[in-house]
């Protein structure tokens, strides 16, 4: 992933300086509390009902966008530290759902950010954010009716692989509404019954994501950049299949999951 | 037009109070709060093995009884226009006379909708998956499916929730669970504890190789049972045991077989590949050696559950018959993945009509009368 924008530093660093001046470490002067970090959909115009996302001249509706995150973990002098999720109806302390919403419908049924349960000194000291999109096996494929929030969220349910979608994009044309594209991605291929071979192994296709975002050592007011266009790029949403139920080996979820793999999809602003 | 409803997830809830209480009474063995569910007794022939019941949900007569109205009742589906009944219809040995399932919202499934006949014993649910091991896991698709829609749960968890707040369902629940409020884990409980209870062991095949009984079939029948487990037809490797179908387990071998054949229904292009929209068991492990492997369903009541295969794409047993004498379809374009056993025979038509006759002797008339009789009461 690549580094932060240069240009925030110094904003940040004033900023900063304010902070410990005022000596607050409860909410700081963006009004956001130690270890929140939130997460902004780029290339889509969020203020729309529903939102929309253009690719090219194109105009998508963004019906459904959410991802789960998991193994929250921050680079301390070069030592990885696990650290958790403050506990609420988003989060776990090791799961985390995002889930952008187009504001006509539920607007409380969405979650832009993150919360670490950390201080905000801990993130000055932090040189690396580390995070896994997806979910743990054990967790993904416990009985999802008896989970806590969010894992009980049943638009995220994957019951045909008796398990958690990962990742959940559904899109249909704007003005042509009836035209309508799908990527939903989890572990495929699993085999949670057998006693012999270590978990990891029982899926065929694991299909999480891990990703490691620098931090800079003085700059914690920076947003995540979620690009949906990332995710689709070079996939014509037009003439493709959706990518649902389908093996990761055919396309066009061959190219979505290395686009997932390889494109700065979540990245600092 | 649908209506939409906003989208609500459901809260796991803490017990409160009053409940904790009562369980507290349950385990001191008291009984003034609320009575200890009724173990429940299946009543099965001497020769056939209990199933295995998951530990975390016991079968009781309370549970069946939700189960059994739950099942019949269409404010389960979010449009409250289906049941679980529409597609498991007790008249047809709970499987259905569509081709292929249709769901609330009226969008065809891919798959035939399977007879629930001595699911309790399967070691695999739906037509071909390797890791559902139990009927509550397989009760999450058909409840929360969205492509396509069955009974379209998800989402509408709270609505569809508090019609079963009302009438009889409060008291039900309350006996079954100790709460009477409804949650979605103990509906699929109580579903569960229902399907596993629709166990058929009394067709005039069981009267006549259990019981004894040698005036339980006729000479015809006799014929079609000699031909059936014949290396001729081969049927029994598949459809063999005491349920007619190798995919079971029962309670003195709870570790089941889970074979899945592919039987040469399809062969797309000459290597052995199936319809896009359905490749059976590959769908599932994207292994390619499962391409268009299904699992082999039990054959009792099979005379009432027609059409047949995966998709209902074979009308009647006669011309199932044809179909496996032929070898499959496309039988001598080569098929890598076709079973050994799918190698054609010859039959001729006398010895094809005492074949069905000996499949219609596996109907169990008591079992579906008890039921239609409970449908429509």
């Amino acid at each position: 992933m690549k580094m932060p924008f240069r240009m925030c530093v110094m904003p940040s660093l004033l900023l900063a300086v304010l902070v410990s001046i005022t000596g607050c470490d409860v909410v700081n002067l963006k009004g956001r509390e130690p270890g929140e970090i939130p997460f902004k959909l780029i290339g889509v115009d969020t203020g729309a009902c529903p939102m929309i996302m253009s690719i090219g001249k194109q105009r998508w509706n963004v019906d459904y966008f959410g991802f789960y995150l998991s193994k929250p973990e921050v680079r301390i002098d070069g030592k990885w530290q696990r650290v958790k999720f403050k506990q609420t109806q988003w989060q776990t302390p090791n799961e985390a759902l995002l889930k952008f919403h187009n504001k006509c419908s539920n607007p409380n049924d969405a979650n832009s950010k993150i919360v670490l349960d950390v201080s905000e000194e801990l993130l000055k000291l932090s040189t690396n954010l580390r995070f896994t999109m997806g979910l743990p096996f054990d967790v993904n494929h416990a009985n999802p009716l008896t989970q806590p929030s969010p894992l009980n969220d049943s638009s995220m349910f994957w019951s045909w692989q008796n398990g958690h979608k990962f990742l959940r994009l559904d899109v249909s044309k704007s003005g042509e509404e009836a035209r309508k594209w799908s990527y939903h991605l989890g572990s495929v291929g699993c085999n949670s019954e057998s006693a012999v071979r270590s978990p990891e192994k029982s899926c065929a296709f694991t299909n999480r994501v891990e990703f490691i975002l620098p931090m800079t050592q003085l700059d914690t007011d920076l947003d995540l950049e979620v690009s949906v266009s990332n995710i689709v790029a070079q996939v014509d949403l037009n003439e493709a299949p959706s990518c649902m139920f389908e093996s990761p080996e055919t396309e066009p979820c061959k190219k979505l999951i290395q686009n997932l793999v390889h494109r700065p999809w979540i990245k600092w602003q | 037009m649908a209506v939409k409803v906003l989208p609500q997830r459901f809260k796991t809830r803490a017990p409160n109070a009053r409940e904790m209480v009562c369980s507290l009474c349950i385990v001191v063995g008291g009984s003034a709060c609320s009575k200890a569910p009724t173990p429940y007794e299946w009543n099965l022939p001497n020769h056939i093995p209990a199933p295995t019941v998951p530990a975390d949900n016991p079968m009781t007569v309370e549970s069946v009884k939700l189960g059994e109205m739950l099942f019949f009742d269409t404010a389960l589906s979010a449009n409250n226009t289906t049941s679980c009944s529409s597609c498991h219809d007790p008249e047809k040995a709970f499987a259905e006379s569509r081709k292929v399932s249709v769901g609330a919202h009226g969008e065809e499934l891919n798959r035939n909708a399977l007879a629930l006949i001595n699911v309790a014993y399967n070691a695999s649910f739906t037509w071909a998956h390797n890791n559902l091991d139990s009927i509550e896991k397989q009760l999450l698709i058909p409840l929360f499916n969205e492509h396509p829609v069955e009974m379209g749960v998800t989402g509408n968890e709270d609505v569809i929730l508090m019609r079963f707040e009302q009438g009889d369902y409060p008291a039900l629940f309350k006996a079954a669970y100790g709460d009477e409020t409804p949650s979605v884990n103990n509906i699929v409980k109580a579903l569960a504890s229902y399907v596993r209870s629709l166990v058929s062991f009394n067709s005039a095949f069981d009267a006549y190789a259990y019981r004894q009984d040698d005036s339980a079939l006729t000479a015809q029948q006799l014929e079609g049972l000699n031909l059936f487990f014949s290396e001729r037809t081969e049927c029994f490797h598949c459809h063999g045991g005491v349920n007619f179908t190798q995919s079971s387990k029962h309670s003195f071998q709870p570790f089941g077989a889970q074979p899945f054949h592919n039987t040469g229904l399809y062969n797309e292009d000459g290597a052995g590949s199936y319809p896009k929209t359905d490749m059976g068991l590959y769908s599932v492990t994207f292994n390619k050696q499962d391409m268009g492997k299904f699992r082999a369903p039990t054959l009792r009541n099979i005379a009432l559950t027609a059409p047949y295969m995966h998709d209902g794409s074979i009308a009647t047993l006669e011309d199932v018959i044809a179909f496996y004498a032929r070898g499959g379809n496309e039988a001598q374009s080569p098929n890598p993945y076709r079973s050994p056993f799918i190698k054609g025979f010859s039959i001729s038509e006398k010895e094809k009509a005492a074949l069905v006759a000996f499949l219609q002797s596996l109907t169990d008339e008591e079992f579906v009368e008890k039921h239609v009789s409970r449908k429509n009461k």
